[in-house]
C-alpha cells in the first residue's frame, strides 16, 4: 500500500509540475518531460522514505508509470483530440448543430491541412518543387511502429481500409 | 479479448487469495487495473488513425520521388476523419442524432468542462489545439 501512496504523491507532484511549467511558458513536450521526471523522483523518494523495501519501490514505479501514461493520454485527448474538437464545435453552436452544417465549421480538409502545415513548419516534412518529403527520421520510425502494431492488431494498415 | 485477459488475471489473483494478505490483493488489483487501462489507451491509439501519422504515412508511400502537393486533395477524400469520429461519438453517446441534428449530451458537456478547467490551470493558448 505504501508503494501506491508514493505513486499517488508522485502523480500530484507531476500535475503541479505540469501546470507550473506550462504557465512559465515552457513548450508542451518539455512540460510533460518535467512533469514525468519530478513525479517519478517524488514517488521514488516517498516510497524510500516511508518503507524503504524493494517491493514498495517497484509498486511505486509501475503504478506511477501507468497512471502518468493514463493522465498524459487523457490530458492530450482533452486538449487536441479530433473528438473533443468536434464536441467543442457543437458546444459553440449552442449544444446542437445540423449534421450538414458541421463541415462548414470543422472538416477533413482544414484539419489535415493544419497538420501538414505544422509538419512543414516544424521541419518534419520538407516541401520542394511542388513535392512533399518526410524529413524526420524519428517520425518515420514512429509511423512504421504504429503501422506494424495496427497490422498486428487489426490486420489493416488504416482504419479507412486499404485506401489508407 | 482484452476483457478476457483482465478476467484471467483476476482469476489468477483470486486463486492465490489464501497465500496473500488483504493489502496485497488490493495493491495487485489496483496495479492490474491501472496497467489494463494504460494498455487500453495505447490500443485506442493504434486502432484509430492519427491524422498526423496518416499524413506522414501517405507522403512516405510515395518513396524517394516525394508526394506531389496536388495529391493532397485525394488524400483528404480517402481519409474521412470527421465522419469516423462523429460516428464514434454517437456510439459512445457523447452526441445524439435527433432529426438530423447533433446534440451534445450532458456526459460530453462534463468532459469538456473538465478539459476547460485543466486548460485554464495551465494557461493554454487556444491556438495550441485543433
Amino acid at each position: 500500500m505504501n508503494g501506491l501512496g508514493a505513486a499517488a504523491l508522485g502523480m500530484l507532484s507531476a500535475a503541479i509540475a505540469d501546470v507550473l511549467a506550462s504557465r512559465a511558458g515552457v513548450s508542451r513536450v518539455a512540460a510533460y518531460a518535467i512533469s514525468l521526471a519530478i513525479g517519478l523522483a517524488t514517488a521514488l523518494l516517498a516510497a524510500f522514505v516511508v518503507s524503504g523495501d524493494i517491493s514498495s519501490l517497484w509498486v511505486a514505479i509501475i503504478s506511477y508509470a501507468a497512471w502518468w501514461f493514463i493522465a498524459l493520454n487523457v490530458i492530450q485527448a482533452l486538449q487536441s483530440s479530433l473528438r473533443i474538437q468536434i464536441l467543442r464545435e457543437v458546444r459553440q453552436s449552442g449544444g446542437r448543430i445540423r449534421m450538414e452544417h458541421l463541415p462548414a465549421r470543422y472538416n477533413d480538409e482544414s484539419l489535415l491541412a493544419l497538420r501538414l502545415r505544422r509538419l512543414v513548419d516544424s521541419g518534419a516534412v520538407a516541401q520542394r518543387d511542388g513535392r512533399l518529403y518526410v524529413a524526420s527520421s524519428g517520425l518515420r520510425c514512429l509511423t512504421a511502429l504504429f503501422m506494424a502494431l495496427k497490422k498486428l492488431y487489426t490486420g489493416h494498415a488504416s482504419e479507412f481500409g486499404s485506401t489508407g | 479479448m482484452f476483457a478476457l485477459v483482465q478476467l484471467c488475471a483476476m482469476v489468477a489473483l483470486a486463486s492465490q487469495l489464501r497465500d496473500l494478505r488483504a493489502e496485497d490483493v488490493v495493491v495487485g488489483t489496483i496495479m492490474m487495473l491501472s496497467l489494463g487501462a494504460a494498455y487500453w489507451l495505447l490500443l485506442l491509439g493504434v486502432i484509430y488513425d492519427s491524422p498526423t501519422l496518416s499524413v506522414i504515412k501517405t507522403i512516405q508511400s510515395h518513396g524517394a520521388l516525394g508526394m506531389p502537393v496536388s495529391a493532397f486533395d485525394d488524400f483528404v477524400v480517402r481519409h474521412p476523419f470527421v465522419r469516423s469520429r462523429v460516428d464514434a461519438l454517437l456510439a459512445g453517446r457523447h452526441l445524439l442524432l435527433v432529426d438530423g441534428t447533433l446534440v451534445l449530451t450532458r456526459k460530453a458537456a462534463g468532459l469538456l468542462a473538465v478539459g476547460d478547467i485543466y486548460a485554464r490551470l495551465r494557461a493554454d493558448h487556444p491556438s495550441e489545439t485543433g
